[in-house]
């Protein structure tokens, strides 16, 4: 039986009402990875990169380009086809400076306007901030990130929380998830020059 | 402030930081946040580790789809080679496709659908049967539900100044390595803390000892209430460890004692799964 979702057809204002007010991402993801991933790809792959790297920096491209949505900061000047591979463009240059490599093949694919280039590096620059705090999440165990993300992320209320963790009582469920954010909350400020620029981010977003 | 207390300030902040306090709720916490500093900068923590948290969630959440897409691709690829493979040999041409519909009878057709799908059958069993093993029924089994946790009545409130408190809050937390450093130093421990060493040893795949935890729990009078989870626990053991014998024994007689704790939690497929991969060890 084949089993593969046909994605759904999208305009670009679909995706970002979608972004913007689904509770799921899954069908926007499916549909940008169908219309976007080949075009970054190959442009990856032609500048030193390999299929890893695609897939990573990729995902990495759909983490910024949601955030900038969410923002408010996607104005529409440009297609969303353009404007995420501009993303992914911008993301991989930075790698390949930070390796101290150099670009192999440049396509002038689209010339960006200065305020779509400034929010796509601010975003960048967010999703770095963000990135060098995640290994705190690793020290948490593994149920004590689950039940914050389910809470914090998933948005479910504690009463579903409990069975989905396996707790007895909501009351447990309640109480370990205030352990839990005590916990990462203390591990956050083992890192205070982090959690300024963290906070800093936050002021200005 | 006690600790009552703390959570229900701690609760509220959540409640403003998802934007889920009414009108009035919202003008006094803010009103609040102006007199009080502390809440002011809890409120900002709270901001900050849920924005951490979001970040991490929604990587999760694009691997996931990434990961699913890739399964889906690789699937309906195994699929359109079937179909491309049948119909070389079984589609008529277009130029006598009217005779052949006229040609071959009902029975025929029905015939060969009946073949086609013993085919796919044997397929499936080939393919099930090949790549049945020990280590993936466990893998299965244990990814299928989470660990047991209600050992206690005791609250994560209480003190947890004894190292069998300790031991209760790093299984609670997933922590297991620490679960296991901390049983090491219990001078006495009791089945609830054996029980937990239990579960961490199979989660560090230190399969002997988890046995041995389990039968100690089992055997232990005092431990009637999670005796059936320890059995279930044991079984999983004993198929981590290759014992796939005892394994199937005992998940066959946990699947057929209806009072058991586990009775539901093994479904046909699975069941049949284990009596195949008792055939082939």
């Amino acid at each position: 039986m084949n089993t593969k979702k046909i994605p759904t057809v999208y305009e670009d204002q679909d995706v970002i009402e979608a972004i913007n007010h689904s509770k799921s991402l899954d069908p926007v993801i499916r549909h940008l990875y169908h219309t976007n991933f080949d075009s970054v790809a190959s442009y990856i792959r032609s500048n030193s990169g390999n299929d890893e790297d695609a897939e990573d920096f990729f995902q990495e491209a759909i983490v910024v380009f949601i955030n900038i949505v969410r923002k408010g900061n996607f104005r529409g000047d440009s297609s969303i086809k353009t404007f995420l591979y501009s993303i992914a463009r911008n993301l991989w240059r930075n790698e390949l400076k930070r390796q101290n490599r150099v670009l192999m093949r440049e396509t002038n694919y689209y010339e960006q306007t200065e305020k779509e280039e400034q929010d796509i590096q601010e975003s960048i620059g967010e999703n770095e901030v963000k990135d060098q705090l995640l290994h705190l999440l690793e020290k948490l165990g593994d149920n004590c990130k689950k039940i914050l993300l389910l809470f914090y992320y998933e948005n479910l209320p504690m009463k579903e929380i409990f069975q989905h963790m396996g707790y007895e009582t909501e009351q447990v469920a309640r109480n370990m998830k205030y352990r839990c954010m005590n916990k990462l909350k203390g591990l956050l400020n083992e890192h205070p020059e982090m959690k300024q620029n963290f906070r800093s981010l936050l002021a200005n977003g | 402030m006690d600790k009552s207390n703390n959570m229900d300030r701690s609760e509220r902040i959540d409640r403003y930081v998802k934007g889920n306090l009414d009108s009035e709720e919202l003008q006094q916490f803010r009103t609040e946040m102006q007199q009080d500093n502390t809440l002011q900068q809890e409120v900002e923590d709270t901001q900050i580790t849920q924005a951490l948290l979001q970040h991490q969630g929604l990587k999760n959440e694009i691997k996931a789809v990434r990961a699913a897409m890739k399964a889906e691709g690789s699937q309906s690829t195994v699929v359109e080679e079937n179909s491309n493979t049948l119909s070389t040999h079984e589609e008529p041409s277009e130029v006598d496709a009217e005779e052949n519909v006229k040609a071959v009878p009902m029975y025929q057709w029905m015939g060969r659908v009946a073949a086609g799908l013993a085919i796919v059958l044997v397929g499936y069993l080939t393919i099930q049967y090949a790549t049945l093993s020990p280590e993936r029924l466990y893998e299965e089994r244990i990814a299928s539900e989470p660990p047991y946790l209600g050992l206690s009545n005791r609250s994560m409130e209480d003190q947890e100044d004894t190292i069998a408190d300790q031991v209760r809050v790093e299984y609670q937390f997933g922590n297991f390595e620490e679960v296991l450093r901390l049983y090491g130093e219990l001078e006495k421990p009791t089945f609830a803390e054996t029980f937990r060493a239990g579960y961490a040893y199979l989660e560090q795949e230190r399969t002997e000892e988890a046995i041995t935890s389990f039968q100690q729990v089992m055997e232990d009078q005092n431990a009637f209430m999670i005796k059936d989870k320890a059995e279930y626990y044991l079984a999983l053991a004993y198929l981590q460890d290759g014992q796939i014998e005892k394994a199937v024994d005992m998940l066959e007689v946990i699947h057929k004692d209806d009072d058991h704790d586990y009775e539901d939690s093994l479904g046909s497929l699975y069941l049949w799964r284990l009596r195949l991969l008792k055939m082939k060890y």
